[in-house]
């Protein structure tokens, strides 16, 4: 009987106009915004390439120009620096997550690191209207065929007089409700999943996917969330339609709650975290770092030229240290407030984000994805990690407090380690937003059942 | 087959949709129920067939009581409406096979369903074709099928003839008359005297939720129907009078 049940609901999905329609866009939206992203990513990847092979290049001719080694260390470290280039995160083709908004490249000289934008000459529109990827698609437009495809599951087989034909017949409830849910379900998902299978191999088959076991997990991981997600939106529907007795009334409920789940909470989420947790902008943190060191330079002045005269000694300079590290020590503690008060920001507005099951696909699908804020911070990390390391090779070639320089080659200059956070970690935050979607399945699941099982069927 | 016992149905907002029914209908019997629009036909029927829950009184088809064993009480009963909707973007062929299916009968061949199909009228090029072009008459045709398929013991029919032409609705009838001669019980609704009259073998009148009178097919000769329901009409016509006066 479930399975007489499950036929009758995929055939009449799939003769229903809506399903052709469906098909269509998933086939067209899913793949489009997979082949878009991915030609994306390959060329990011080329530009990447091309900054290195120019970087190289310019490190080699000042080797070749500069003939004394002071010149060549003095060009190379403090006018020069090292250029690399920031590569596309690896899953990026698909989920671009933070990518737009990391450098193309980024100039590194020993204790400073100057981030280099994707492109001067880049369209200002695109800024305005990002590219779909697939998060936006999968958040946004499935979410809305999800309630399509149900908001009239039950209300609207009662409207068209079918549901009493059907309850007049030896049918538990749950079979009819269970059935709806599994054949609908199931009827969006794939053409969900074929449309991904074939931007996918698209991805693969141009080289913009790794095919690795790492890949193949996040992957998969990524297209179990989106399924869940979808879910949580039918099931949505389901619930709402077996609460209304018309289509339209249904209809609005569902499409209220969408806007306020997609539109408003995952927007305003970052809004009321600052209000919350306002903070100092980067430009009144910026200015109080530049007030520091106006300070302690004025103080060094002070100590160092008295009544008009350069002191020197071995007092002065133990001063002098003494106000370099409280100059060091205040800009850090700038730093940290600048660094806590954005971890209370974001920590904040995760937690009124999650509000929304749209947050919480974007979170997850970042995540797992390695685009989130975890490979940004990564990507952070390396660059100042890199800058230390650039610090302590100037060192060793011009070793303090001596001035004599010994030669150095290209090799000895460090690189920028960027390493993409494992599978295991970057999937760890996403535990809690698998269980809010998770809960909410169940919570719509079982609103539906029981009111279905009330459900007045006249 | 069906027995109704002391059955009442107030709804939440006070209407009294059933009041102290007591009613049965034997195997190879027919039993109309006529009334106007509100009398409680409907709202019977539906409490024969589970969907809604009895004040008081039991409902019993088969021998099982339709509260307490819905499920089970639904395996002997057969439901016609008055607008038979199925589904439009199925064939008819496609309507009459998940319908059967889901009365729990996987047993029925494709001439069975062809037979069933020709007999209650609709033409084999019908079989194939989308139930969303189908007229009034030809869904009401497919919706007995259905309930002949099911091969229930009891068949429920609320207003099953009307909206059908004069030829369409004779047809329907004699259809009813074929499964009463093969012993299936027939409780049916219907505002149409003259038919009832015709294929009734008893004929309840329904007024305010209360069986005012079961006329006996006996009595039917001696008495004009049209005139007795026509009183009781007039009846609670005054009586709303007097009440609004009052």
């Amino acid at each position: 009987m479930f399975f007489a049940l499950m036929r009758k609901e995929i055939i009449a999905h799939v003769l229903s106009l809506r399903f052709g329609v469906t098909f269509a866009l998933f086939l067209l939206l899913v793949f489009a915004s997979i082949y878009v992203t991915t030609n994306e990513y390959r060329r990011d990847q080329d530009e990447a390439f091309a900054v290195d092979r120019a970087a190289d290049a310019d490190l080699r001719k000042i080797f070749t120009e500069e003939e004394k080694v002071e010149d060549r260390f003095y060009a190379v470290f403090y006018h020069h620096g090292r250029r690399e280039a920031v590569p596309p995160p690896p899953m990026s083709s698909l989920v671009q997550g933070l990518r737009p908004a990391m450098p193309a490249a980024v100039q590194i000289t020993p204790g400073n690191s100057r981030y280099v934008g994707r492109s001067i000459e880049g369209n200002p529109l695109a800024g305005l209207l990002p590219i779909p990827d697939l998060v936006y698609v999968v958040g946004i437009v499935l979410s809305l065929l999800a309630i399509l495809f149900a908001f009239d599951s039950i209300c609207g087989e009662k409207e068209a007089g079918t549901l009493r034909l059907i309850m007049s017949n030896a049918v538990p409830r749950d079979s009819i409700l269970l059935a709806k849910w599994a054949a609908g379900f199931l009827v969006l998902l794939v053409p969900f999943l074929i449309a991904v299978f074939g931007g996918v191999v698209y991805t693969w088959y141009v080289g913009a996917l790794p095919t690795d076991a790492d890949t193949l997990a996040r992957l998969g991981t990524l297209l179990g969330f989106a399924c869940l997600y979808i879910s949580t939106f039918f099931t949505l529907s389901l619930a709402v339609s077996a609460v209304t007795h018309r289509s339209s009334t249904s209809l609005f409920l569902c499409l209220l709650i969408w806007v306020v789940w997609i539109l408003v909470i995952p927007n305003l989420a970052p809004v009321v975290a600052k209000i919350i947790e306002p903070g100092y902008s980067p430009l009144k943190i910026a200015q109080e770092k530049e007030a520091v060191y106006r300070e302690i330079h004025l103080r060094i002045q002070r100590l160092t030229l008295t009544t008009g005269k350069v002191s020197y000694g071995k007092g002065i300079e133990e001063e002098k240290e003494k106000l370099e590290r409280e100059r060091t020590r205040r800009l850090e503690q700038w730093d940290r407030f600048q660094s806590d008060s954005i971890d209370r920001q974001k920590r904040l507005a995760g937690i009124f984000g999650r509000l929304s099951p749209a947050a919480c696909w974007t979170y997850a699908a970042v995540a797992v994805a390695g685009t989130g804020a975890e490979s940004y911070q990564a990507f952070e990390n390396a660059s100042k990690q890199m800058s230390d390391d650039m610090r302590k090779t100037a060192e060793s070639i011009r070793p303090p407090p001596q001035r004599d320089v010994r030669d150095f080659t290209l090799d000895e200059l460090p690189r920028l380690k960027l390493t993409s956070v494992p599978f295991a970690r970057a999937a760890e935050p996403a535990v809690n937003d698998l269980l809010i979607l998770a809960i909410l399945n169940v919570a719509f699941f079982m609103t539906a059942f029981v009111c279905f099982l009330r459900y007045d069927v006249r | 087959m069906l027995e109704i016992k002391d059955l009442k149905k107030v709804y939440e907002d006070g209407t009294v949709g059933v009041d102290n029914l007591n009613l049965s209908v034997a195997a190879g019997e027919i039993v109309v129920l006529l009334g106007a629009n509100g009398a409680g036909k409907t709202s019977t029927m539906m409490l024969i067939l589970g969907f809604t829950e009895p004040s008081s009184g039991t409902v019993a088809i088969h021998g099982v009581d339709v509260q307490k064993n819905p499920l089970e009480a639904k395996k002997h009963v057969a439901y016609v409406s008055e607008n038979v909707t199925l589904y439009g973007n199925f064939t008819a062929n496609q309507n009459l096979k998940f319908f059967t299916r889901l009365s729990g009968r996987t047993d029925v061949t494709e001439d069975e369903y062809r037979a069933v199909f020709h007999r209650v009228g609709l033409a084999e090029k019908a079989y194939y074709r989308r139930v969303r072009g189908f007229s009034k008459g030809m869904r009401q045709r497919l919706g007995i099928a259905i309930a002949i398929l099911k091969n229930a013991q009891l068949i429920v029919l609320d207003e099953p003839t009307s909206g059908l032409d004069p030829k369409g609705g004779y047809e329907f009838l004699e259809i009813i008359r074929q499964l009463k001669a093969e012993g299936k019980a027939i409780l049916m609704s219907s505002h149409d005297i003259f038919r009832v009259q015709a294929i009734a073998d008893r004929v309840g009148i329904m007024r305010r939720g209360q069986m005012l009178e079961l006329i006996e097919r006996q009595d039917m000769g001696a008495r004009d129907l049209q005139q007795v329901y026509l009183d009781y009409m007039k009846e609670e016509a005054a009586g709303a009078t007097s009440a609004e006066v009052g």
